[in-house]
């Protein structure tokens, strides 16, 4: 008797050992990579002439083959109108993420910081609380010479704060050359 | 050997709680060899005699036990030195090791210990943590005073153990300088595995489960696993109750940083179904916290959630022991907002602030970025008693961890509310067996021999920082130890073999050539254990152990967010090895008790993150980039205590560790050592009364220095400034008619408000540490124990 409800004992004990339904792994999707940008491209339309184009693209992502840096050339003593937007590049069809940006004004901001001869941008566009939002602006070039633009986006910023730029978390930092010719 | 002095011998080894002995010299000189004779009085805290105290005598056919009175007298000794054994059920055992050669009385001095005494924990530590290993016990009421705040933080009291933080809420332990990979923690004597690699992911352990956790400093034990670099945390939970009956304890608190509470009790019962007595044990706790607040704002988005659950269940017959245990762990961690970076601009405005944006409010509600992180154990234990040949140990486990993170991150766009996308996703399932036999050759010589395997699988689901991969390891391992019972030198050296297999899964085809890995090597320790005089002993111990370098170090390779920084694995890293030495000191006489421990380690082919020259290039802008690269290290340190207790009112400890960590390739410091660290206690014994008794005051005060050993150029900022904590803490056992004894313990956390700024915290750049906190506790057992 003793024997036998000791054996039981153990015989219950294995099997709730082999079978015992703990946590298992699940399997999720593999790589489940999270939603990337990859170029940043900024259109320049003078007041009369044909509207140019510069990128800045990594299309692997961080780390890998490097960068393709495109340098921004410019007319001196012109007026521009600009425009930002954001790509996936990584993606077919490629992905407008300047459109999610759009619908989701109020948390982003773009920010320009310019060094040398380029040109300080003035933002013209507006969230939907009428804060600056930076997709679209306007330069106008002086005399010719070089230097660059540093194009942010911020997520998050504090759009009342006295320096914007220097809020909220940083999605996007890219600098292009610029040269005025 | 009757059972009683095997408990007295393995359990209380070398750290008696409280001992007062008088050693009353009765003048008589130089006996003819054998007629000595030693009276014990053995008595509680309060000096009310103990009776039914057994007595035993290392390696003699001595003992007995204690009278009404507490006294027993061995008569007819010799001139020698005896290791005595103090044990009795429900109190802690104690040993201790005397010369006799004259007629000599001595008072012992038991406290209880709340842990009943069972035979499974004993034999399953028994020699092989003798005094040959250089460990620390974190005592029980120190353990209690701290459990609220984590397992890491509780092993903060021990002099040589500090943390590495991640704001207020992730704490992991440091031993003799080293975290991580480099420390084993053991729940229950399986080591645990989770994601331990991480330097923000905390041991996954309830400190309440527990009533014992002790650290091996150094490479002091070979056979938890040959790659404890740093040393090794032992968890364990009680005994099962071993009489029939019931009992348990409910565990209350409140804090008034964070408005946290905890929730905490356990059941235990015992029964016989016929012949078959079965023990069993439930426990459970729950916490709650929300936003920490500093002296000058609350910390965003740093509130705890816990809910924790285990059981165990045994019989013991004949021979066998069979024991199973369950543990749950669940916690959601709040990450402080203002920590969460996009890029390299990002941490440097946040540097220049050194605080968050807006002072913030108090919530319970945990957003992103948050972790949660569940871990299972499951365990079967047996233990077979081969009567005077010593015991076989076999040990079965299953372990499951599942970590997510969730990132306040996204490229663009609002996150999204809900809390299913985990970006980060971890599981990894852990099998484990073990088997251990100990075997007495004879009376001096102790072996242990063993066999541990495990099979583990780690799955990436989200994130692709770590790549899914397999593991197999095996270890074999042989102690020996020597022991005679009258010799003042005890002997125990081990060697241990160990093999790890390692496979990639990943698809990914950069991994292609670095499929298959395995390593392989030996590690050893050497320790012999000198008693220099009835009050004191030294222990000399050397070791090599040798680490795999991880999943993480070989193949990660991504932005780092916390730090802003881009991180690359490295596939051709070879394992690090670490010879350690320490000496080790411990001396008890009269009023004083001191012990220290001092160490020398080198690790060849450290693993660490070196930094590069040129930074990555990214859509966000540039980041450090740092390499997993390895270079030959040195640690050294000193760290010990010292009490004096004046009289039946006051005693003072005075508590000291320093660490030096140098990278001798490079010939620069090592980054994130600990910092110089002094601490003194005050503490105030207050009378008993008739409802209120082992009552104290104690003040603690904290003086961390500011770290001068700092590699050049490789932080972000300056370490911050020396600071000097303040604590103080009330503690009483108050009785009534319904429970015998509630403990009631009241504490002022920072009673200045002092503001500071830990060197060891990774959080430092952003926010202070956490200000003044009131915390009330109560325990309250119940039941017949």
């Amino acid at each position: 008797m003793k024997n036998q409800l000791f054996s039981t004992f153990f015989f219950f004990a294995f099997l709730a050992f082999i079978s015992f339904s703990c946590e298992k792994d699940t399997t999720g999707d593999p790589d489940n990579e999270s939603e990337l940008i990859t170029t940043v491209s900024i259109t320049f339309t003078p007041a009369s002439g044909a509207a140019k184009s510069f990128k800045w693209t990594d299309k692997d992502g961080a780390g890998g083959l490097a960068p393709v840096i495109e340098t921004i050339v410019l007319a001196a003593n012109t007026s521009y109108t600009i425009s930002t937007t954001f790509l996936d590049e990584s993606k077919s069809p490629v992905e407008y993420i300047t459109a999610e940006i759009l619908e989701e004004s109020n948390d982003h901001l773009v920010c320009y910081a310019v060094s040398g001869s380029a040109p300080t941008v003035q933002i013209t566009d507006q969230d939907k609380k009428k804060n600056p939002l930076g997709l679209t602006g306007t330069i106008k070039t002086t005399t010719a010479g070089n230097g660059s633009i540093k194009v942010s986006l911020k997520h998050t910023p504090d759009k009342k704060a006295a320096t914007p730029c220097s809020t909220g978390e940083t999605d996007v930092e890219v600098t292009f050359p610029v040269t005025i010719n | 050997m009757s059972f009683s002095n095997i408990i007295g011998c393995k359990y209380g080894c070398f750290l008696g709680i409280m001992l007062l002995f008088s050693n009353y010299l009765l003048g008589q000189e130089l006996h003819s060899s054998c007629s000595l004779k030693l009276q014990m009085a053995v008595v509680d805290p309060q000096g009310k005699p103990l009776a039914y105290v057994n007595v035993g005598v290392s390696g003699q056919q001595i003992g007995g036990s204690t009278n009404e009175d507490g006294v027993l007298i061995f008569k007819n000794l010799c001139k020698d030195n005896y290791l005595l054994q103090f044990s009795r059920i429900g109190w802690e055992a104690y040993e201790v090791t005397f010369l006799i050669e004259k007629d000599t009385s001595i008072q012992i001095v038991l406290r209880e210990s709340g842990i009943m005494l069972d035979k499974i924990t004993v034999l399953g530590d028994g020699d092989k943590l003798g005094k040959n290993t250089i460990k620390e016990i974190l005592d029980l009421e120190s353990l209690r005073s701290t459990m609220g705040f984590g397992l890491a933080e509780s092993l903060k009291q021990l002099p040589g153990v500090q943390t590495l933080n991640t704001g207020a809420s992730i704490s992991k332990p440091v031993i003799q300088g080293l975290h991580s990979n480099r420390v084993l923690i053991l729940q229950n004597g399986v080591r645990q595995e989770g994601q331990q690699w991480g330097s923000e992911h905390a041991p996954e352990i309830d400190p309440f489960l527990s009533t014992k956790i002790q650290v091996i400093k150094g490479a002091g034990s070979i056979r938890y696993g040959g790659d404890a670099l740093g040393g090794i945390i032992l968890v364990e939970p009680p005994a099962l109750r071993r009489e029939k009956g019931l009992n348990g304890e409910l565990h209350l608190q409140g804090m008034s940083n964070g408005k946290l509470g905890i929730l905490s009790g356990q059941i235990n019962g015992n029964h016989s179904f016929g012949n078959l007595p079965v023990s069993g044990r439930i426990q459970g706790t729950l916490k709650n916290g929300g936003n920490l607040h500093t002296p000058d704002y609350f910390m965003n988005n740093t509130g705890v959630r816990e809910e924790n659950f285990s059981w165990m269940l045994g019989t013991e017959k004949n021979n066998l022991s069979s024991t199973f245990f369950y543990s749950r762990y669940f916690s959601i961690l709040g990450i402080l907002k203002d920590a969460h970076i996009g890029n390299l601009t990002d941490l440097t405005n946040a540097i220049e602030r050194g605080r968050p944006l807006s002072d913030g409010a108090f919530s319970r509600e945990i957003g992103r970025p948050q972790q949660q992180i569940l871990h299972e154990f499951f365990q079967w234990k047996n233990i077979i008693d081969l009567e005077n040949d010593g015991h076989l140990e076999i040990n079965l486990s299953r372990q499951f961890n599942r970590r997510k993170e969730f990132d306040a991150h996204r490229n663009f766009g609002t996150l999204p509310n809900s809390l299913e996308n985990p970006n980060i996703l971890f599981e990894i399932t852990t099998y484990r067996g073990e088997v251990d036999l100990e075997h007495n050759w004879n009376q001096d010589f102790h072996g242990h021999i063993g066999i541990a395997l495990m099979q583990q699988v780690n799955t990436t689901d989200r994130g692709s920082l770590i790549p899914d991969y397999s593991q197999w390891t095996g270890g074999v391992y042989y102690t020996l130890k020597y022991k005679k019972p009258a010799s003042l030198w005890e002997l125990e050296g081990g060697i241990r073999y160990d093999m790890n297999k390692l496979r990639i899964d990943d698809v990914n085809p950069k991994l292609q050539d670095f499929r298959e890995n395995q390593f392989q090597g030996f590690s050893g320790t050497l320790s012999s254990v000198f008693h220099f005089s009835n009050a004191g002993f030294l222990v000399f111990q050397t070791g090599s152990s040798w680490r795999t370098p991880h999943v993480s170090e070989l193949f990660s390779e991504g932005v780092h967010h916390g730090s802003a920084s881009y991180e690359k694995g490295n596939p051709y890293l070879i394992p690090e090895r670490a010879l350690n030495n320490s000496i080790h000191f411990e001396w008890k006489e009269g009023k004083f008790k001191i012990q220290s421990t001092a160490y020398y380690n080198w690790i060849n082919q450290y693993i660490f993150l070196s930094p590069q020259k040129e930074a990555v290039l990214t859509i966000r802008g540039a980041f450090p980039a740092f390499n997993y690269s390895q270079t030959n290290v040195s640690i050294a340190g000193l760290d010990g205590n010292m009490t004096f207790t004046l009289n039946n009112h006051w005693d003072f400890t005075f508590q000291a560790a320093m660490v030096k960590g140098r990278n001798i390739t490079g010939n620069d410091y090592l980054i994130y050592m600990p910092t110089n660290k002094v601490q003194f206690f005050t503490t105030y014994y207050l009378n008993a009364k008739e409802n209120a008794t082992h009552s104290f005051i104690r003040t603690q005060l904290t003086h961390v220095a500011k770290q001068g050993r700092v590699p050049a150029d490789f932080d972000y900022a300056l370490p911050p400034d020396g600071y000097l904590r303040i604590d103080i803490e009330f503690l009483t056992h108050i009785k009534n008619k319904f429970f015998p004894d509630i403990e009631l313990g009241v504490a002022l956390n920072n009673a200045t408000n002092t503001r500071y700024r830990e060197y060891l915290n990774r959080f430092r750049y952003f926010i202070q540490e956490p200000g003044r906190n009131l915390v009330v506790r109560l325990r309250i057992p119940f039941g017949n124990s």
